[in-house]
């Protein structure tokens, strides 16, 4: 398509007003077109006496209408060149032709003479053949749709088509069809995004032209809409196209229509405008001839002073410097004076402006000046200009100085408070040796912006040196501050950093060591394995674990026998080292080496190690110790199972419960059946319900509680069954109950499967309809945490729109949310309802209700249903009501719809 | 393919690698880590003004609150109830913070001149309508004040040029109201996807955002009491007031204060187009409608087509609010909307970055980023650099659609190339006494 093509073919009738074409046209005889209209499930009433217009208007064709087409015959044929169909069958008692019509309608078509179809105009005679192939295209039933009328581009397919050559591409806003029904027959002569709206077929030796846009009327006044129309039609009757592809522009006419325009009114006259003044842009002679008429009429005083700016303003695309003087006088027009000066403004653009490669080259020869004169940048710096200190920061960092850093070293208490933490900051990156004794004075600054800054520097620049002054720090500083010196320990460079903190451990307070430790392990510190080694013995359990943790991180295969010797005196510390290292290296060798011959205890302590480590090795000894003839042995296995990550040990575990003596053993396992349950997935739903049955009918009540968790999570009838059999137990009612609605809750979700991921359904929003919700009488919402919202989240007032689709939220994570109603009225209020984002996923679950701020209910966990929260209330008169919402499903608590309704009396 | 909802990703705070900071060299480079401000307030505080305090302003007025280290000092609207209520809030605020019965230290101006003529104020959030933006935020920055400036950025693209260039040789600490940025940050992991090769070679990038609004009611109407018309005005030419000028949305869509939703929303996407991909189209032709009844005059429905200088393709078309990257192996798509990241393949969605690997600075609260800024003089997450250029791919889309031209850019030059029509809609007069 030849974009380019189309201002100049304006230009051209710009110049050649006389649009010969026009007159020869004018000349001919006009084309008789026959509209067939009546019955639509369109709005023929309003489109048709439209497309009788466009018709008529363009000179070219004669129309008469008729709305009983099935009254067509062979008379009717010869009295016109084409017929224009916006009429179908499509509706419950359909005006069914005769077959005297179809006959003459085919025979006009076959005969040489012309078909239009506009839009549904085809949607009727699915089995008439010869129908279908005339027409092209239609609706057809279970393939077409349609979205909402939305703004497309529509564009040539075949551009030397004689209806499409020439016509430039253009956008309109109308019902666009998404996969009409193409007959193989046809030929696509434009598309709208990628779907065909313009098509050409023959009959016999008639041809048809098919438009599939205008839905209706006002979609009917797109300028290309009617080029295509005006055209397609032409081209039907006789074969050729002699309109052009714009409707003639005459500059004359638009610009005395402009200079009645008054402002308020239809901006027609004024768009027509810009496109005569961007079309006559491109060519010198338009340009000078409109920029003429424009300027005449700018200074004429019988035009309106609305038309008279216009007239200035698109002078501003067309204007020369030989029109300056003339607009310059125009400035003294009070009225005028802004449309005026753009013109002359826009006469001078474009302004030079820096490019920011310029800029850049610029700033930076300044900032390498200006660091090479220590004096200067040190004075800059102390001054109180801030863009002043920005630019002496900006150069000292990019070319450091080494005289400019010893002035600032050697008088960094001078320097304004606000500069300091960025010097501090800065020495931080350089690194140099030159700039500690600055940061560890930083370091003990009383403002806590500087400290901070000087801590993150040290672990940038610092060396073994200042590790006592850190751990000084660390010890006294408050929590946020001790996590920035924690890291800078882990990141301090230099030899020696390593062995100076291991050293520091006899010396240091039990908080500082945890550090330690944790810094040894975060550097990768093998060589403070011994150290650790003996913090994992320490008396202090938060220690002990911690160097266990490190141990387990750093260590390897060879510790193991190191770290089985104090299994007993640290089980949490070693233990949990042993148990990293033999998950890491995939080997349980040395805990079942050190097992035989142990001592029970120990065997105990060493089988709670294995419980964590993985693997079939591992299991199998845990399933063979069960048996142990130790009980203490055999509860620890059965523990360590329980405890087991996966589902393998599931079925031993179910075998356990059964197990004869150990009711303790009994006990945990059962527990461990209920909490591994939800991750078997080698068998059915139906299955594991059945095997969870077996297990409930043995289980002590507690445990029975867990498995009917389970159970809910597990789903399916067969587990609601389980879980309904339960329910007449008092003592398991409640969790029998819980895990059925779970159950409920997941097949509903089920089935409703993707709608749930849009918006609201009919139901849903039912629940929210008027009368009797409140919210709808004219309340406000305003969420006062004064939060962002998210996203498409919307305002407040998104939750009392009564529009599912849209929703309240806010950004993501907060400890509390605030939603807030103010009723139009006071009222009694009993019922709040919720419709949340997703089926307890981003919705509200924990949070307080406030009416008139006075609390009245507190719900935790809140339990959807089909996304639908109800709440009943202490009936309680207010006039506002809030949500405090401390907790949510998803990071944050969407609420779609909001309801409150009165008390029932 | 569908769309899944966003992941969170667990690193909420990363830094910017020299290798991906656009123009890298303009940009300051981070000088303090901004973890530094955690929990603890620094001692020092940053003195706000807000300038328009309308819906956007006082949603970005409680925003800006809500951060510990800012004190908001000043309001300023033409609307004397809006700026009395937003003042009245402000201190109502700072009383509860402090417990105390009242607090007082918050002005109200009309005249924003006022405002930024006081220099105990450090930086200024300009909310005002579009034909503002510029304008103000380079008085502020030529004041040595630093600024926050909504979207879009300005009405045409020599304000764009010239507040550039004040921000720079001021040093101005400029942040700018993509907030998506901070606040949807399944942007930020889209486009370190594309930064890092994940879909392979850039081929095409697809932008959709809101079409624009039709009508408004011309009808003239007196000048509410208290509402300085004159002010509001300011550089955009009188005309008769009426209601949909002034209140509502209807300043977003008529062409004297705007160029439409192709910027004021469009900005949105672009910028996430261009985070992705740091550069815009160097061609642009398109059709748009431009409606004649009511008030409202900018484009409303568009589509733009281009095509950027390595020969990807470009498109602009009005819809919800998403960025596509289309790569050689795979696509991504993102937009505000918490469910809308996309990918394909879809195992991109589960791809962790490693060391070396370029990162995007990325915060979680634009507003706390913008002051952190103020403190410590790094380049904010949304900056002037980056507005510029995605502001410019919203002015070139409407420009070629007025023209119903092709129109060529030439982005060393910063102009528009072979069509003199075309550049000299890159400038606007100013009604006097406003200049830029």
């Amino acid at each position: 398509m030849n974009f380019l093509a189309l201002p100049c073919r304006i230009l051209v009738w710009l110049l050649a007003f006389a649009l010969a074409a026009q007159v020869t046209r004018a000349a001919e005889a006009p084309l008789r077109v026959l509209i067939f209209s009546g019955q639509n499930n369109h709005d023929w009433k309003t489109t048709t006496p439209k497309i009788q217009d466009i018709l008529a208007s363009s000179g070219r064709f004669s129309v008469e209408v008729t709305e009983l087409p099935g009254q067509f015959d062979a008379a009717a044929g010869a009295k016109h060149d084409v017929v224009l169909s916006n009429w179908n069958a499509w509706g419950k008692n359909p005006d069914i032709w005769p077959e005297s019509a179809r006959k003459a309608y085919i025979d006009f078509i076959r005969g040489g003479k012309g078909l239009v179809i506009v839009h549904a105009g085809s949607s009727s005679f699915y089995d008439w053949e010869e129908y279908q192939q005339a027409a092209g295209a239609s609706w057809k039933l279970g393939q077409t749709g349609h979205g909402k009328p939305h703004g497309f581009r529509v564009e040539a397919a075949d551009p030397q088509h004689p209806v499409m050559r020439g016509l430039a591409p253009f956008l309109t806003t109308d019902e666009l069809w998404r996969k009409p029904g193409v007959h193989p027959g046809a030929k696509v002569l434009a598309s709208g995004d990628g779907e065909p709206v313009a098509l050409a077929t023959e009959l016999g030796k008639g041809r048809g032209f098919t438009l599939l846009l205008g839905h209706s009327a006002a979609f009917m006044e797109n300028e290309g809409f009617q080029a295509l129309l005006l055209r397609g039609t032409e081209w039907a009757a006789t074969g050729e196209v002699t309109l052009g592809p714009q409707p003639p522009v005459d500059p004359d006419a638009v610009l005395a229509s402009v200079a009645r325009y008054r402002f308020g009114a239809d901006r027609e006259s004024v768009r027509k405008l810009e496109r005569l003044a961007q079309a006559a842009s491109t060519g010198p002679a338009a340009r000078k001839a409109l920029a003429e008429k424009l300027l005449a009429l700018a200074a004429s005083p019988s035009a309106t002073m609305e038309g008279r700016r216009q007239a200035l303003w698109f002078l501003s695309l067309v204007a020369g410097p030989e029109d300056a003087s003339a607009i310059r006088k125009l400035l003294d027009d009070k009225e005028l004076n802004y449309f005026a000066q753009n013109a002359l403004a826009r006469l001078d653009a474009p302004r030079a402006w820096k490019n920011p490669a310029a800029m850049q080259a610029e700033s930076e020869a300044a900032a390498r000046a200006l660091a090479s004169t220590p004096g200067a940048l040190f004075s800059m710096l102390s001054g109180n200009d801030r863009t002043r200190q920005a630019a002496a920061l900006r150069a000292f960092r990019a070319y450091p100085d080494p005289d400019a850093l010893k002035a600032v070293v050697a008088q960094f208490d001078q320097l304004p408070a606000a500069v300091q933490p960025q010097i501090v900051a800065l020495l931080g990156d350089l690194a140099t040796p030159a700039g500690l004794p600055v940061l560890a004075k930083a370091a003990a600054s009383a403002d806590p912006l500087l400290r901070q800054t000087a801590f993150i520097a040290l672990g940038q620049a610092g060396n073994a040196s200042i590790i006592p002054a850190l751990l000084v720090a660390l010890e006294t500083a408050p929590g946020d501050e001790r996590r920035l010196i924690a890291e800078s320990l882990i990141r301090l460079p230099g030899e020696g950093v390593d062995e100076a903190l291991a050293a520091a451990f006899s010396k240091s307070a039990p908080a500082v060591q945890r550090e330690l430790v944790r810094a040894l392990a975060a550097r990768e510190a093998r060589g403070a394995i011994p150290a650790l080694l003996a913090v994992a013995g320490s008396s202090d359990a938060g220690l002990r674990a911690e160097a266990g943790a490190a141990i387990g991180r750093l260590g390897d295969i060879r510790l193991c026998s190191a770290l089985i010797a104090m299994i007993e005196s640290s089980p949490d510390g070693a233990g949990a080292a042993l148990a990293a290292i033999c998950r890491r290296e995939g080997s349980v060798q040395p805990l079942l080496e050190a097992m035989a011959g142990a001592p029970p205890p120990k065997q105990a302590l060493l089988l709670a190690v294995l419980g964590s480590t993985g693997g079939p090795q591992a299991l199998d000894s845990l399933y063979a110790a069960t048996k142990s003839e130790d009980g203490g042995v055999r509860v620890a296995a059965v523990r360590a199972l329980a405890a087991w990550n996966g589902a393998e040990a599931f079925d031993v575990l179910v075998a356990l419960t059964a197990a004869a003596g150990d009711p303790a053993g009994r006990t945990l396992a059962a527990r461990g059946v209920a909490r591994l349950a939800p991750q078997v997935s080698d068998r059915s739903p139906g299955q594991l319900a059945e095997t969870l049955a077996a297990v409930l009918e043995r289980a002590a009540v507690n445990e029975k509680k867990a498995l009917l968790g389970a159970l809910g999570k597990i789903g399916g009838p067969a587990a609601l069954k389980v879980v309904e059999g339960c329910a007449n137990d008092p003592a398991l009612a409640a969790e029998a109950r819980a895990a059925a609605e779970q159950i409920q809750g997941a097949a509903r979700a089920g089935s409703a499967g993707k709608k749930r991921l849009g918006a609201a359904s009919e139901g849903q929003m039912k629940l929210f309809d008027a009368p009797g919700n409140l919210v709808r009488l004219g309340a406000k919402a305003t969420s006062p945490t004064g939060l962002q919202s998210d996203g498409h989240g919307d305002v407040p007032a998104a939750a009392i729109d009564g529009d599912g689709g849209t929703y309240w939220d806010e950004v993501d994570r907060q400890p509390l949310y605030r939603f807030r109603v103010q009723l139009a009225e006071p009222a009694r209020v009993g019922l709040l309802r919720i419709l949340g984002f997703q089926h307890e996923n981003y919705a509200p679950k924990t949070f307080e209700i406030l009416c008139d701020d006075k609390a009245v209910k507190t719900i935790v966990d809140a339990r959807y249903e089909d996304n639908v929260l109800s709440v009943e209330l202490p009936p309680t008169e207010c006039r506002n009501v809030e949500l405090k919402i401390t907790g949510s499903y998803g990071a944050s608590p969407a609420i779609r719809e909001l309801g409150l309704f009165p008390a029932s009396q | 393919m569908s769309f899944v909802p966003v992941k969170p990703h667990p690193s909420r705070r990363r830094f910017l690698s020299q290798s991906a900071a656009a123009g890298a060299g303009l940009a300051f480079p981070a000088i303090i880590p901004s973890r530094v401000l955690g929990a603890q307030a620094p001692s020092k505080r940053v003195t706000l003004g807000h300038i328009g305090v309308g819906g956007q302003g006082s949603g970005l007025l409680g925003g800006f609150l809500g951060v510990p280290f800012g004190q908001s000092v000043a309001v300023c609207d033409p609307f004397a109830d809006r700026r009395e209520k937003a003042a009245r809030r402000v201190e109502q605020a700072y009383a509860e913070e402090r417990e105390s019965a009242s607090f007082k230290g918050c002005r109200s101006y009309n005249d924003f001149r006022e405002l930024l003529a006081r220099d105990d104020i450090d930086a200024v959030v300009i909310a005002t309508p579009d034909h503002w933006h510029a304008p103000i935020a380079l008085a502020a920055v030529r004041g040595g004040k630093d600024v926050y400036v909504e979207k879009p950025l300005g009405l045409t693209m020599e304000q764009n040029k010239a507040l550039r260039e004040a921000v720079h040789s001021h040093g101005a600490i400029f942040q700018y109201g993509t907030q998506q940025r901070s606040f949807s940050q399944h942007c930020g992991f889209a486009c370190e996807l594309v930064q890092n090769g994940y879909i392979g070679e850039i081929q095409a990038i697809h932008v959709v955002a809101p079409n624009g609004a039709t009508g408004g009611t011309p009808i003239p109407e007196p000048v509410p009491e208290g509402f300085d018309y004159d002010l509001w005005l300011g550089p955009a030419p009188v005309t008769p007031y009426a209601r949909d000028r002034v209140i509502g949305g209807g300043r977003w869509h008529i062409y004297d204060y705007a160029i439409g939703f192709i910027a004021g929303w469009g900005a949105h996407p672009l910028d996430i187009a261009h985070w992705g991909y740091p550069q815009i189209p160097v061609e642009y032709e398109g059709v748009g409608r431009i409606d004649t009844a009511g008030l409202f005059d900018t484009v409303v429905d568009w589509d733009v087509r281009g095509r950027y200088a390595g020969g990807a393709g470009f498109t602009l078309k009005p819809g919800s609010d998403l960025t596509t990257f289309v790569g050689s192996e795979g696509w991504v798509a993102a937009g505000r909307g918490r469910q809308t990241l996309a990918a394909e393949p879809a195992s991109l969605l589960d791809v962790t970055f490693k060391p070396g690997q370029k990162r995007l600075l990325q915060t979680n609260n634009h507003y706390r980023d913008f002051l952190e800024c103020v403190l410590t003089r790094r380049t904010p997450v949304s900056d002037i650099d980056s507005a510029v250029q995605s502001d410019f791919m919203s002015h070139l889309g409407d420009i070629c659609i007025r023209t119903g031209r092709k129109i060529q850019w030439d982005p060393v030059k910063e102009t528009i190339a072979g069509d003199e029509a075309a550049a000299r809609m890159m400038t606007r007069a100013l009604r006097e006494p406003w200049t830029l």
